[in-house]
């Protein structure tokens, strides 16, 4: 059995799917967001790069913007005017200096110093020094005061001769932050640090910078809009994903669900269940389609079931229905009696079963072929159903055999039903059929009474007792189940019986041969011993008249001769049957037409010049295959076996079959022997004697059980008998002694 | 005069000017105080011409630079010097509101010492041509002794101070300078003179020009031993026509340029020169 397996629903696997889908989405989401602050990382170092170099190049532009600045103070006229005329000085600074408009305001203080480097006036508030060294110094950077200023020196020249020096201060910081354009820093974070001098150079002061990044309208609007795009498409994605669950619910899981539901439900009432619009308003294609599909599958499973049911009606009758007579079958019978005490419930009724069995049908099928067989079947089940009243069924259980099961009925009542379906079927004109032979039925009853559940089952059991003793020669045709006849058909029945029968026949355990002599009616010589089985069971025997039974019912003819042939041949090299006599073996109708009967019967060759051999057959073993059989005893025959018909007179004895048999010898059977008694039949098996006499038969009479019998048989001509006058069947030992006394010597040649 | 002998008049050197034709001249009208001038070397027997710049300008104003150009191209000898004002190697123009050390007499005596150095370089008397306060610079030199070293004197958009301001505040002006002259006559005031409304000077300083007023001047051209043009523009409004017409009764000669303004420019510029070179050949005829 497949294993089942178990896994997520497909809403699990939704879910599964809408997670890792968040969770690719968020990741995705945090990596571009890490990966553009990386990139937003980068363009800040290098606009600090860039920042520092447009700041350092501002300086530069702003020390050439001083000295130029100084150059120009140093060469206005005013100045000149001073230099040669410092006594205005003075007033000149106060009052001209800054109004002149030739210093920018950035210019917080500017000296003119004599060409001694002292300044030509000395000021409290002045910022620059009173005295400059000569030659003054280069620019340097003051850090005196809260911001750093710039302080410039230069030569005033007049022809080229130094008559002077000038000096500014120049608060550079916020014409370097305002006074130039930036496109990375941002002007107003423009700072220095102070140093741990008062005093710097310019190159110095270059590196004291700090400074701010200009916050990028463009990089910031870029950085809004990127941030707000991943936020909002992580949000729609999320919100998308969300959303994308419960329209997987809605579109998928839901139809697949009620699917899986609707089959389901099927299981439990298969057919006739449609399965209703799945998604509404939103149809998908797939589930629809499958939708679709599976009712058409119901409708058509449902068409299917209908069909199947007549079928199985169909089959049912078919299964429970002869085809030939249309009486019911063994199947239909079995279950018949397994409910029938249901149907008959507590009602205290007597039930008769009736069993039918057509005597020597096969010999009719065989003669006169299947097609006649089938219709002498046809019309002995309906001369059955023909007598039968209304409820009552007819079951053709077996080949030839039938079965009626009659409710609230007694013996008298079974008895006379079953004697008038045997009278509807001696009645019946077969020769229509081609068939000249009387037709007859063999038919067992058994009565019980329903409330006897026991009594119930061994019903069929009883009635085939009944009609095995039915069947047996000079018995009625119709025969109520006693039980007398239980006890007599004990073999046929006993389960020991059985096991003993089975235990010789395949193991040769307790199987034992007696001899019956036949004997020489002129003289009382023993010709031949007929080997007959016995079994012996726990110290006791069992007779043929319960071992054929249970080798017929068990189809163990083959295996029974099989075993007679080793046990009679192991008799012969033990010596039990005296040399110039001879044994007679009985086969069976199934050995007769083996294909290795005779390399079966090859090992009584050798004792063939000492012992005559003797196969008996009866007709109806004959009949059955009777060309294969004809060639296989035409075969041993040739071989120096002695041909015997047994029995002849108890069943059809066919003039017609004895002559083109390969037959030596012809057993009258006991009844007809007896029959010589009567005068009235006397003549008629003396004539028939006679003929078989003529056509060149040996006779034997069997069943001689007296002197007058003894004496009829040699009067109408018969050359040797065999009965318990002449001698009982007796075990190998007794053989020797019976045999001993009346010992004949056969002629070496044929009885022919 | 005192001033005039405190000049130290010495040639110091002489450099190729930017202008074409004309040499850089230096003066050293004082010590540590040096003037430039340009001079253009003109024709032998061509008349000498110097050219004095207006008031607080230098001697590239254009009026006089372009006259001196044109003289120049004529073939006459032309001086063109700018007045030191206090500033050695001047070469700006002086602002209103810077200190004014110079005076009118130190003025003067720098143009006479020009005069002298272009009399001795040509050796001819020359012709002085002023313009504006130029005009009456010329008219204060022909006052003096130097007359006898000028050929003529030609005086365009002649103006007096004062003239601008009008008599009442000239006269409130000069009240104030020489009530300021009492306490400090050196000490620096913001005072009014000519088109500067705020002039930066001592009392002293600002008097020796106020005194240069119609009156004076009038005397002076009235008195003076050389030929006086004075060449005026009709659309100048700068000028007094009937303080004009009075030095004409002096024996001033008026030459009249139509359409002309202050500056005689663009336009009126060929008039002006020719009003010049006719003033200055009227005078070499006669």
């Amino acid at each position: 059995m497949a294993r089942r397996r178990c896994g997520l629903t497909i809403g699990g696997y939704a879910l599964l799917m809408v997670v890792l889908l968040l969770l690719a989405v968020l990741s995705y989401g945090g990596f571009t967001y890490s990966e553009f602050q990386r990139v937003r990382a980068d363009v800040e170092t290098a606009s600090m790069v860039a920042a520092r170099d447009e700041i350092g190049e501002a300086m530069d532009r702003e020390m050439r913007s001083a000295l130029a600045l100084a150059a120009r103070y140093a060469s206005w006229d005013e100045v000149m005017q001073q230099l040669r005329a410092p006594r205005y000085y003075a007033y000149w600074r106060e009052n001209r200096m800054r109004d002149a408009g030739v210093l920018p305001p950035r210019v917080v203080d500017a000296e003119i110093y004599g060409p001694d480097g002292v300044a030509l006036a000395q000021f409290d508030h002045a910022t620059l020094p009173g005295q400059v060294a000569i030659p003054p110094p280069p620019a340097y950077v003051d850090y005196s005061g809260e911001v750093p200023s710039l302080l410039v020196f230069r030569a005033v020249y007049s022809d080229s001769v130094v008559i002077g020096y000038t000096g500014l201060r120049i608060a550079f910081v916020d014409e370097l932050r305002h006074g130039y354009g930036y496109r990375y820093a941002d002007p107003d974070s423009i700072l220095f640090q102070p140093p741990t001098t008062e005093t710097l150079t310019w190159a110095d002061l270059k590196a004291n910078v700090t400074f701010a990044l200009r916050e990028n309208p463009m990089s910031e609007a870029v950085t809004k809009l990127l941030s707000g795009t991943i936020l909002n498409l992580s949000i729609i994605l999320g919100v998308f994903t969300l959303l994308l669950f419960p329209a997987l619910v809605f579109l998928i899981v839901r139809p697949l669900r009620a699917i899986s539901t609707h089959i389901d439900r099927l299981k439990d009432s298969p057919g006739g269940l449609v399965l209703d619009d799945l998604a509404g308003i939103l149809p998908i294609a797939e589930t629809e389609k499958i939708r679709e599909s599976l009712n058409a599958y119901q409708s058509q499973l449902v068409e299917v079931h209908s069909s199947l049911e007549e079928k199985s009606h169909e089959l049912w009758s078919m299964a429970h229905h002869d085809a030939l007579t249309g009486a019911k079958n063994r199947r239909a019978f079995e279950e018949f009696m397994h409910n029938l005490p249901h149907v008959l419930g507590d009602r205290d009724i007597g039930v008769c079963f009736a069993l039918f069995d057509v005597n020597h049908f096969k010999a009719i099928n065989d003669t006169y072929g299947h097609s006649v067989g089938d219709q002498v079947l046809k019309v002995i089940g309906g001369r059955i159903s023909s007598v039968l009243r209304k409820g009552e069924e007819l079951f053709r259980i077996g080949g030839n055999e039938f079965a009626v099961v009659l409710l609230d009925c007694d013996e008298t009542s079974a008895l006379r039903i079953a004697e008038r379906c045997h009278e509807k079927i001696i009645g019946h004109d077969f020769s229509k059929l081609g068939i000249r032979e009387p037709m007859r039925i063999s038919a067992g009853l058994a009565i019980a009474h329903i409330d006897d559940l026991e009594d119930l089952q061994t019903l069929q059991w009883k009635a085939d007792v009944a009609m095995y003793r039915a069947k047996r020669p000079g018995h009625a045709n119709v025969v109520m189940f006693t039980e007398a006849l239980a006890r007599d058909s004990e073999g046929l029945f006993s389960s020991w019986v059985n096991t003993a029968v089975y235990d010789a026949v395949v193991y040769g355990k307790g199987l034992e041969m007696f001899y019956q002599p036949i004997v020489d009616l002129a003289n009382g010589n023993v010709c031949h011993y007929e080997a007959l089985v016995r079994i012996r069971q726990d110290g006791e025997l069992i007779q043929p008249s319960n071992i054929f039974p249970v080798i017929e019912a068990r189809r163990l003819e083959v295996e029974l001769d099989r075993a007679v042939i080793r046990k009679v041949l192991a008799d012969l090299k033990d010596g039990v049957v005296c040399m110039g006599t001879g044994v007679s073996i009985n086969l069976s109708g199934p050995t007769l037409v083996h294909e290795r009967v005779c390399s079966w019967l090859s090992g009584f060759e050798p004792f063939l010049k000492d012992y005559r051999v003797m196969i008996e057959v009866t007709e109806t073993a004959l009949i059955t295959q009777i060309g294969l059989a004809n060639e296989n005893l035409s075969r041993l025959r040739a071989r120096g076996f002695d041909i015997a018909l047994d029995d002849f007179g108890s069943g059809y004895s066919s003039v017609r079959y004895l002559s083109s048999m390969p037959v030596d010898v012809v057993k009258f059977d006991t009844t007809l022997v007896q029959s010589l008694k009567d005068r009235g039949q006397a003549n008629m098996i003396i004539h028939l004697a006679q003929m078989i006499l003529e056509s060149g038969h040996h006779l034997v009479a069997e069943g001689i059980e007296d002197q007058a019998t003894l004496e009829s048989a040699r009067a109408a001509g018969f050359g040797r008998g065999q009965g318990y006058l002449m001698g009982r069947p007796a075990e190998r030992t007794g053989l020797k002694r019976i045999s001993f006394d009346n010992v004949t010597p056969f002629p070496n040649d044929r009885l022919a | 005069m005192v001033v005039t002998r405190r000049f130290l008049i010495a040639l110091l050197f002489v450099s190729v000017s930017a202008h074409a034709g004309s040499a850089r001249m230096t003066l050293a009208v004082a010590p540590d105080l040096d003037a430039d001038a340009d001079y253009w070397p003109g024709e032998v027997g061509r008349p000498a011409v110097l050219i004095l710049h207006g008031f607080l300008q230098t001697r590239d104003f254009p009026t006089v630079r372009r006259l001196a150009e044109a003289l120049a191209d004529t073939g006459y000898s032309v001086l063109l010097p700018t007045l030191t004002l206090g500033l050695d190697h001047r070469h700006q123009s002086l602002p209103c509101e810077a200190l004014h050390t110079h005076s009118m007499d130190r003025d003067v005596a720098e143009l006479r010492a020009w005069v002298g150095w272009l009399a001795a370089r040509s050796g001819r008397r020359p012709v002085v041509i002023g313009h504006s306060t130029g005009a009456i610079q010329v008219s204060a030199l022909l006052d003096g002794d130097a007359a006898f070293d000028v050929e003529r004197a030609v005086l365009i958009s002649l103006t007096f101070f004062g003239a601008e301001l009008g008599p009442d505040r000239v006269a409130a002006l000069t009240a104030r300078a020489r009530a300021d002259m009492t306490i400090d006559a050196d000490a620096f005031h913001d005072y009014a003179l000519s088109y500067c409304t705020r002039y930066v000077t001592s009392p002293t300083r600002l008097l020796s020009y106020l005194r240069w007023d119609r009156d004076e001047l009038r005397r002076a051209l009235g008195h003076s031993r050389v030929p006086v043009t004075v060449i005026y523009g009709s659309r100048d409004r700068d000028v007094d026509r009937g303080w004009l017409e009075q030095l004409r009764n002096d024996g001033v000669t008026l030459l009249p340029v139509t359409g002309a303004n202050h500056f005689f420019d663009l336009a009126n510029e060929f008039d002006l020169l020719d009003a010049v070179v006719s003033a200055v050949d009227r005078g070499g005829h006669g």
